[in-house]
């Protein structure tokens, strides 16, 4: 009877909330997977398992490594600049300063708004002939770059955009590390003369390691992730230079409808994920500093 | 240990720095504003103008004759809050399942949470996309808010939030007689509501912002999100040069409403995304 | 030339007008253990503070070997300096927390190696060199910090409260261990506690400070025996020294109840209101009837001696007897006081009406 208790209450606390979660995650991942093993377009009610075709696919297409490595690149320099902008301006409004909520929340108001809009804005700073950017480079005779309309400039572009929606989100995680770190290390580097850099390389980096690891692995997640921006700003193009995994799956899936070949994608996708989280908590026991 | 007037001037520098470094931070934001009040003409100009002549707050009208953005910004608020709620109420309950109650596969239940945090939620859209067809939910707001009521985020931190509530205090509350529900409602949920409140504003904003699997769902006009009428806006008015001040004007629609959220409540999204343990 | 000099020096926090430091003069030789002591706030680890040039200096002169260093940075005062809470780094071992200021001068690695191995040799922490701050005991730690100051070969030692996180028998033992090095090293070094067993035990010369003001410096026997204020006479001595209200007539003094409690052996003239301060061993219980009556309320075996703690002309009272006295809760006893050990205040200023080495001169 207490056993049955005991049963109904987790079904009522457990079983029922975790609902949404099942169906919305847990099956979908699985029968993610499985698709992936077959040719279904969406619209034919029926299919065919093609075993790894959809892989070997992906694996031997020059598009699969184009946006592989426009992942990569993308992944890389939108995480590290952000760690380090973040970083830099956790430590210029350190504690006590006067207006320090003020200033905080300008260096934080890009997160509060949609990548959407903001992609919008970017676009129309970027214009290549009217836009801000190239009119202010212009001022100081530098050289005014396509920005968005070039291959080669494009997914820098994007990057640009991504550091400066996200720093801010990234100070504030230091903000919290860095008041935490007891004053009295500083006092001890200030007494034996530790210059700057100094000062960084033996206090605050190891110290604030813990939210570097946290930051990193939560970055990189959300790199892969990447969609809003591209999406409104190049649409995967010029060329397929923004063209990452995941605009390439989303093209796959829902442009094309071809879904065996998408789900592979996202298969792999998570599989990165995966070894990257992995990778990062393995490599973490190394230089983490709880 | 400079003398005063030396330590005096760098003070200045070092805020005329953070001045500076802020503006370019919130600049787009006022370029946005600037480009939404100019005209046509004003827009284009080159060298460029700052300012507006005469400020256009016509184009904010015209704007909206193009397209219903309040009706955008009311579906987008409305889904946001109601998916905020049932993920509210739904992680509380897991949260408080998982940290108070004894059962085999506790453990497992919570890795597998855990597990889905670490994992690009794109990778469930294609059989998520087709259950919600299923469900007979695709081009409703009920489609997007059911598929959105799972927050591994919430959950996470709210399991966080709980295991701080002192076990004494669960204890005695249990010993003086009060239920699972009681327990949840009157301790648990009061003792950890700083976190609950920083994890539903982000939660909010997130889901306000969100774009690629409500541009997916909602088909019509009516139930547009606002990050999808906006982009449909910007995608059909685009082609035409002259129209980038209309679009600015939609763009500071849609950001409004959650600048106003930050600035009444700046004070919780600084203080609290660094600080309520959303780091686990 | 003395090794520190302090003139005149005045401390405020920038926003808050308030002077937390006021005038503070004081002349350290080398070789000296100088201890600061008072109660939390009083202003002693600003004073610190100021001098290892972590907090700046509002005005006066700071002058170290005859060198003017108001506006030397910390990292040139050639000082090293032990903290509350150890300030080790939790992410090195002992042995880089040891030669973390060495390193920072970029000494030569051999070198790092032969004065940390030395160190950790007369600290006894050979064996935990591997260790990281988290697996080493609050002692372990503590001497870790004095490692650290030791090897940097600083001339000058700071310590602010090095001792106030360990337990009372560990505080002890590194109260014995920081006394024999300092013995050992010959640096100059100034201790900031507010432990006044502390001060008693370690200094060669106290400073007490109350409310940024300095009321006394002297050996720990002048400071016991001659407190120049009532402050100093309440702070310093464990139990607190006993306070009875009177008044001088004639170089009689009088309890305020009337009651005669001797003769002054030195005329100080009349006062109308004096606090008289008593040592709880310079009472005894009378044989007879003295007129000067306390009710024991309770009473401590502290082994080597017995408290008993009373009321005694409205006052509570500690007297120190030896264990053999018999006394009960609630009787009344009669006292003795010795009247050529009394301590006696004005009590308006809470000065000392006379100084005791010149009348025992």
């Amino acid at each position: 009877m207490i056993r049955l208790k005991k049963a109904g209450k987790l079904f009522i606390f457990l079983g029922i909330p975790m609902i949404p979660l099942i169906v919305f995650w847990f099956v979908p991942m699985i029968v993610s997977l499985w698709l992936s093993l077959t040719d279904w377009d969406y619209i034919s009610p029926t299919f065919n398992y093609v075993g790894m075709d959809n892989y070997t696919y992906a694996f031997t297409s020059d598009d699969f490594y184009q946006a592989l490595k426009n992942t990569v690149v993308f992944g890389v320099f939108t995480v590290v600049p952000t760690i380090i902008i973040g970083l830099l301006l956790a430590m210029l409004l350190r504690e006590g300063l006067k207006g320090i909520t003020f200033f905080r929340s300008l260096m934080f108001s890009p997160w509060i708004t949609p990548m959407v809009a903001m992609s919008i804005v970017w676009a129309w700073i970027y214009e290549p002939d009217i836009g801000l950017l190239n009119q202010v480079l212009g001022w100081l005779h530098l050289p005014q770059p396509e920005w968005l309309h070039s291959s080669s400039s494009a997914l820098w572009s994007i990057i640009i955009v991504t550091v400066w929606k996200n720093a801010g989100w990234a100070m504030l995680f230091y903000s919290d590390a860095l008041q935490k770190i007891p004053r009295d290390l500083y006092e001890v580097s200030n007494l034996e003369g530790s210059s700057w850099w100094q000062k960084m390389r033996t206090v605050v980096i190891p110290l604030v390691s813990p939210t570097t690891l946290f930051l990193g692995i939560m970055l990189a997640i959300e790199s892969i992730q990447a969609y809003d921006q591209i999406q409104v700003m190049t649409q995967g193009g010029p060329s397929g230079s923004t063209r990452t995994l995941l605009y390439m799956y989303y093209q796959m899936a829902f442009e094309q409808f071809n879904m065996g070949q998408a789900t592979a994608i996202s298969t792999i996708i998570v599989i990165i994920t995966g070894i990257l989280a992995l990778t990062m908590f393995y490599a973490s026991k190394r230089w983490v500093h709880y | 240990m400079q003398n005063n007037k030396k330590s005096n001037l760098k003070q200045f520098g070092f805020y005329l720095l953070l001045t500076i470094l802020g503006i370019l931070m919130v600049f787009p934001l006022i370029w946005m504003l600037l480009s939404a009040l100019k005209s046509p003409g004003e827009i284009f100009a080159v060298p460029l103008k700052w300012l507006p002549e005469v400020a256009q707050w016509g184009n904010f009208k015209e704007a909206l004759e193009l397209a219903p953005f309040g009706l955008y910004i009311f579906n987008s608020t409305f889904t946001a809050l109601v998916i905020v709620i049932f993920q509210f109420v739904l992680s509380c309950m897991i949260a408080y399942a998982l940290t108070q109650m004894k059962f085999k596969g506790r453990t497992l239940v919570f890795n597998l949470i855990l597990i889905t945090y670490m994992l690009p939620t794109e990778a469930t859209y294609v059989p998520s996309y087709t259950i919600v067809a299923k469900m007979g939910l695709l081009d409703t707001l009920s489609g997007v808010i059911i598929s959105n009521i799972a927050s591994v985020f919430t959950i996470f931190l709210l399991r966080q939030a709980f295991m701080q509530v002192p076990k004494d205090t669960i204890e005695a509350a249990r010993a003086y007689g009060a239920g699972d529900f009681t327990i949840l409602w009157k301790i648990m949920i009061p003792m950890s509501k700083s976190t609950i409140f920083v994890v539903s504003l982000i939660s909010f904003v997130k889901m306000y912002n969100n774009y690629l699997w409500p541009s997916l769902i909602v088909k019509s006009e009516k139930n547009y999100l606002i990050t999808v009428g906006l982009n449909k806006f910007f995608t059909s008015q685009g082609s035409f040069a002259d129209k980038w001040p209309l679009i600015m004007s939609a763009n500071v629609l849609s950001v409004i409403p959650l600048l106003i959220l930050f600035i009444i409540l700046h004070k919780w999204f600084i203080k609290g995304i660094g600080d309520t343990g959303l780091k686990g | 030339m003395p090794k520190i000099k302090m003139t005149s020096i005045k401390k405020k926090y920038d926003n808050k007008g308030e002077e937390v430091i006021h005038d503070f003069n004081l002349d350290i030789e080398e070789n000296e253990f100088i201890v600061f002591v008072g109660p939390s706030g009083c202003g002693k680890s600003t004073t610190l503070r100021m001098i290892a040039g972590l907090e700046s200096i509002t005005s006066g002169e700071l002058w170290m070997d005859g060198k003017l260093v108001n506006d030397v940075q910390a990292k040139d005062r050639d000082i090293a300096m032990v903290f509350q809470n150890y300030a080790l780094f939790p992410h090195y071992n002992v042995y880089d927390n040891i030669a973390f200021g060495l390193k920072m001068k970029k000494y030569k690695r051999s070198f790092i190696k032969e004065r940390v191995e030395q160190a950790a040799e007369i600290l006894g922490l050979t064996k935990y060199l591997k260790r990281k701050p988290k697996d080493l005991s609050g002692g372990q730690r503590q001497r870790v910090a004095l490692g650290r100051a030791i090897v940097r070969d600083a001339h000058i030692f700071l310590m602010d409260e090095p001792l106030s996180n360990l337990d009372a028998k560990l505080r002890i033992q590194m109260r014995k261990e920081i006394i024999n090095l300092h013995r050992r090293l010959g640096t100059t070094t100034i201790y900031v506690t507010h432990d006044q067993t502390e001060a008693m035990t370690m200094a060669s010369r106290i400073v007490v400070l109350n409310d940024g003001y300095i009321e006394q410096i002297g050996t720990p026997e002048q400071v016991y025996n001659n407190p120049q204020s009532k402050f100093v006479a309440e702070f310093m001595g464990s139990p607190p020294m006993n306070f009875l209200e009177g008044s001088v007539k004639g170089n009689q003094l009088m309890l305020d109840s009337g009651e005669v409690l001797g003769e002054l052996s030195q005329s100080i003239g009349d006062v109308e209101k004096v606090d008289i301060g008593i040592r709880s061993e310079n009472i005894d219980i009378a044989a007879h009837d003295t007129g000067i009556n306390m009710t024991v309320n309770h009473v401590e075996l502290m082994g080597a001696d017995l408290h008993i703690h009373g009321n005694a002309d409205g006052k509570e009272i500690v007297i120190r007897v030896v264990p053999s006295e018999k006394v009960a809760v609630n009787e009344q006893v009669s006292l003795r006081v010795n009247i050529d050990m009394v301590h006696l205040f004005d009590a308006n200023t809470g000065k000392a009406l006379f100084d005791r080495e010149k009348v025992n001169a």
